[in-house]
């Protein structure tokens, strides 16, 4: 007897109770045809789980009702709305992979403020000590007795102090503060203002300060370098990280094989070239959905794919700080990139704000497009990308 | 409202589409309703990809509706409606097929167990490989669960014919997936 013909028919419910009882005899001797039996139903119960999980979506729904006039029954979208099921997942993705982001941004940001945080600043100093002293508390403090200092801010500033060989500052001398103000602070010029410092760069302030030799001390223009570190950055380099959430158009609904945990990302780096704009490079991967028409073996095809590119260009940044929402705190900016990807030139345009918690350190929360032009066969192709973009800076 | 129309046959729903356009719509919606899903599954599995099978899929409703509104007679209208879908489905396999011989098509095997959903996606692949008729049968029959009769009122075929082409497809999708199944 032909047990593999039995088999088939079993499958195919068409054996009586005489024939199973042969086959199933058959299966209990016969390795063989357990292993085949065993692999039909491994698939059967394969496919019928697909059968199960088998989803109409609800645009192609909309367009079949579109397409004769009619419009789509709310029946059949709650009914067969895969598209609803497929965002409320999504969602919920995404909101998994947003969470995760903007806590690892966060915690990121966390261990980096904790590590170059300053021990403290001169604004703390300034707000500890009486900005002027009396010319005589100058000369009984003082080795030079012939010393009497004519202005005020003569009287009171150091010399000029090489921090880090990188800033010169000029501060008030906390060992010559009395307690007795007799004169009214002095006015700052405009291109003076209180800067951060570290406690190794105060102690070397100091240091300076006792061992100069007073009569000599000038009034210090330091406006350039008060300007650069009230800017957070001595070097002016804005070193930034950011992930994305964003949309495609075309929107390809397809895994993208080479995706690995390298997606959704871009660095940036970029350099202050005046107050409020700075220029540099930026480079990411991330995902874009592609639609276009090709020829295979003299076929038309039309492919929709979902490919993981590198990408990378040209960044020009625009902080609006008159606008700031917050004083010092959150500042509009705006960003934009052209450059290269792996298929085509691509351009990026990011608005959003900047949060500065702290001179070194930046978050941002924004909303990006870019546009990815591609070719094929001689025939331009456009993708267009739409989401939120996040992420943290470090300021050098 | 939909409610009841679920209990008019499919018939009365095809001749409703003939009238106004309010009975009209809520007629196909009903049939659409009841058939979409299946028809949806069967265009996928036979086109193997999702681009054509939507085409497909738009397509047969609207030649169906299109027949509808001009009245024509029709008994089996699930069947009728798999017919127009299996006619656009073997135009555009036509247009569009890339032959793969069965010896070329090489399923290397995995170093762990494979998960139903990898099963699943091995399937497809090895659809891919089977002739039109052997896909089909073994789609409609296996897939969406159709006897052989109603299987044969879409196709045209033998009933025998159809038993032998699904025989021919498991074992034919066995043999591909053989290493694979036998590490499930």
């Amino acid at each position: 007897m032909n047990y593999e013909e039995l088999l088939h028919e079993y499958f195919d419910g068409g054996l009586d109770e005489q024939r199973e009882s042969v086959l199933f005899t058959a299966l209990a001797h016969d390795v063989n045809l357990r292993q085949e039996f065993n692999d039909y139903v491994n698939l059967r119960s394969a496919m019928q789980s697909e059968v199960g999980s088998n989803t109409l979506p609800t645009a192609l729904s909309a367009s079949v009702f579109q397409g004769l006039g009619y419009s789509l029954p709310p029946a059949l979208v709650t009914a067969s709305s895969p598209e609803v099921g497929r965002a409320s997942g999504g969602l919920m993705t995404y909101g998994a992979y947003i969470l995760t982001s903007v806590l690892s941004s966060a915690l990121t940001a966390l261990v980096i403020l904790l590590l170059l945080r300053p021990t403290s600043t001169v604004r703390e100093v300034a707000q500890t000590i009486p900005a002027t002293i009396s010319p005589e508390r100058m000369q009984r403090e003082t080795s030079e007795p012939k010393f009497v200092p004519n202005t005020v801010p003569a009287s009171t500033v150091s010399a000029p102090v090489v921090l880090s060989d990188r800033k010169t500052v000029r501060v008030v001398h906390p060992s010559l503060i009395s307690d007795e103000v007799e004169n009214p602070a002095p006015t700052r010029s405009d291109n003076e203002e209180d800067v951060a410092v570290t406690s190794a760069e105060l102690r070397s302030i100091e240091q300076a300060i006792v061992s100069a030799p007073h009569h000599t001390l000038p009034t210090i223009n330091s406006g350039e370098v008060l300007a650069d570190m009230t800017s957070g950055s001595s070097f002016g380099l804005d070193v930034a990280i950011r992930s994305f959430t964003s949309r495609s158009f075309p929107s390809v609904e397809l895994p993208d094989p080479a995706a690995s945990s390298m997606i959704d990302f871009a660095v940036t780096a970029l350099y202050a070239l005046a107050d409020n704009h700075a220029a540099g490079i930026e480079f990411g991967r991330e995902s874009f959905g592609q639609e276009y028409r090709q020829t295979f073996s003299g076929n038309g095809v039309t492919v929709r794919q979902n490919p993981t590119l590198w990408w990378g260009g040209a960044s020009y940044r625009l902080e609006f700080s008159d606008m700031a929402l917050l004083p010092e705190m959150l500042y509009p900016y705006s960003q934009a990139t052209i450059g290269m990807s792996e298929v085509g030139p691509l351009g990026r345009f990011l608005l959003g704000v900047r949060i500065i918690p702290e001179q070194r350190i930046v978050f941002s929360l924004g909303l990006e497009g870019s546009l990815l032009a591609y070719p094929v066969e001689k025939q331009w192709y456009s993708t267009t990308k739409l989401g939120l973009t996040y992420g943290v800076s470090i300021r050098f | 409202m939909h409610n009841k129309l679920s209990h008019t046959t499919d018939a009365e729903l095809f001749g409703m589409i003939r009238a106004p356009h309010t009975e009209a719509e809520r007629a196909f919606a009903e049939l659409y309703n009841r058939y979409a899903q299946k028809l949806y599954l069967y265009c996928r599995k036979v086109l193997g990809n999702e681009t054509d099978a939507h085409d497909v899929f738009q397509e047969t409703w609207m030649r169906f509706h299109t027949a509808a509104q001009r009245g024509t007679g029709v008994e089996n209208i699930g069947g009728y409606i798999f017919r127009i879908a299996r006619n656009l489905c073997l135009n555009r396999r036509r247009s569009t097929t890339t032959f793969v011989e069965l010896e070329h098509t090489m399923m290397t095997a995995h170093d762990k167990p494979y998960e139903q959903k990898e099963l699943l996606s091995l399937v497809d692949r090895a659809l891919d490989v089977l002739d039109m008729e052997y896909r089909e049968a073994f789609v409609l029959h296996e897939m969406e669960g159709m006897s052989y009769g109603e299987i044969a009122a879409i196709t045209g075929d033998t009933i025998p014919a159809l038993k032998n082409r699904v025989w021919r497809a498991r074992k034919q999708i066995r043999k591909l997936l053989s290493p694979f199944l036998a590490e499930m």
